[in-house]
């Protein structure tokens, strides 16, 4: 599960984008160039066989939709971005193909594995342009993190470029609370133990008081 | 002396146990702990950071709409507003993105959703331990005020639920309308095991000037 988290974030980052096809709705801080990779998207995920209606479709198209309303992209970082999405999707089609599956989500864990390192390689090279470096963590999470300033309305962006994850393949949904079971349980072993050096010291008669 | 070096041995070994066992969780009892026994402003991790430079105006003196050059975008670490509720006593700093350092020091915001005033869904999280305790007495009706440097929004709580933390129909990345979600674990009261189930606080935008080109 984790390895296809990867795989499909690999190549959805790779292509920035995945979204329907929201040609007719204009998003705020999104130009008319940023437009062409949200309306692009469509087509390459019906290539791959990932509904637009799923949710690990959906987590990657929000965040592609929140990256081009807070960064200005030129012309060249657009074609890039296009670029990278036709790369990473012909990666992850040869790997269907050769597996004999329709779906991108349908992939075993170990072609998984290896078309993730493939399309990272790929994507890297393309989002160079874009300012963008694609990394993968040692527990699997893949980001995408933007080390050029290119944020918009920043002031210091080409003097001081501020690092931005971008993207991530990390739930939506994150671990919010503490679970203490690991404190509970080696405290009530100390007690014990503490309770049970009373009993046995009190068995060997270590508190009776030696009679002067 | 057996009744000396026996207890001291156990006592050794017993604390010796306990810090293995915890040492996962001290820095998180820490920060927790800071939280309420600090005399001094904490210190921010050097990766954190804020375009927020607080916001003296009231919900009702607040424009139609705002340009985007006037909004000076976060990145993913950055404080850009602060979140509150009277009734309930929530109060927190709201930073873009919600990783584990950003969860130490206030909400956070998940990356694929974005600001007030851009009429998409905004996604906040917090600990159930820290600032977002407050949410186990939220009601429907409350007002959530949330500051930003460009705008004062006001937001009312329509409804909430409890859902599973892999139900994706907990919540809607691509609403063409603005709505406010704020999540924590629950149930607040049970410290042992791993939550699975959120509490998930919806609010509808009812003020608040509209981001526009």
């Amino acid at each position: 599960m984790k390895v296809m988290k990867k795989i499909a974030s690999l190549v959805l980052a790779g292509a920035m984008t995945l979204s329907m096809s929201m040609a007719a709705f204009a998003l705020t801080g999104v130009t008319a160039e940023e437009q062409k990779i949200l309306d692009a998207a469509p087509a390459k995920a019906a290539e791959l066989g990932v509904p637009t209606s799923s949710a690990q479709y959906q987590k990657y198209y929000s965040q592609a939709v929140t990256y081009v309303q807070q960064n200005d992209m030129t012309t060249a970082q657009v074609d890039g971005a296009l670029k990278a999405m036709d790369n990473a999707t012909a990666e992850a089609k040869t790997a269907m193909e050769k597996a004999g599956v329709s779906s991108l989500l349908d992939l075993d864990e170990a072609t998984l594995k290896s078309l993730t390192a493939s399309c990272a390689s790929v994507i890297n090279k393309e989002l160079q342009a874009v300012g963008i470096e694609v990394r993968v963590s040692a527990d699997g999470t893949v980001t995408g993190v933007t080390t050029q300033g290119s944020n918009k309305n920043d002031p210091t962006a080409t003097n001081t470029p501020k690092q931005n994850t971008v993207i991530s393949s990390t739930k939506v949904v994150k671990q919010t609370g503490s679970d203490m079971t690991a404190t509970v349980v080696v405290a009530a072993t100390v007690v014990g133990a503490v309770a049970a050096c009373g009993v046995v010291s009190k068995k060997k008669g270590l508190f009776a008081k030696t009679e002067a | 002396m057996a009744y000396i070096y026996m207890p001291l041995i156990f006592t050794v070994i017993g604390y010796g146990i306990l810090w293995i066992a915890t040492a996962p969780v001290i820095d998180f009892v820490y920060n927790v702990g800071s939280m309420v026994m600090a005399q001094e402003v904490p210190e921010f991790n050097t990766q954190l950071g804020s375009v927020f430079d607080g916001n003296d105006g009231t919900p009702e003196e607040q424009p139609e709409f705002v340009s985007t050059s006037n909004v000076n975008l976060p990145v993913f670490g950055e404080q850009y507003g602060q979140i509150t509720c009277e009734r309930i006593g929530l109060d927190a700093p709201v930073y873009f993105g919600d990783d584990n350092d950003i969860l130490r020091v206030g909400a956070g915001q998940y990356i694929g959703s974005f600001l007030p005033g851009y009429g998409r869904l905004i996604m906040l999280c917090a600990h159930n331990t820290t600032f977002f305790r407050p949410l186990q007495i939220i009601e429907a009706g409350d007002i959530i005020v949330f500051k930003t440097s460009y705008g004062v929004y006001q937001y009312q709580v329509s409804r909430t639920d409890i859902k599973d933390h892999n139900d994706s129909s907990a919540y809607d990345l691509l609403k063409e309308e603005e709505e406010l979600i704020m999540y924590t674990c629950y149930p607040f009261e049970t410290m042992v095991g791993t939550k699975t189930d959120r509490l998930f606080v919806y609010c509808e935008k009812i003020s608040g000037p509209t981001v526009i080109d």
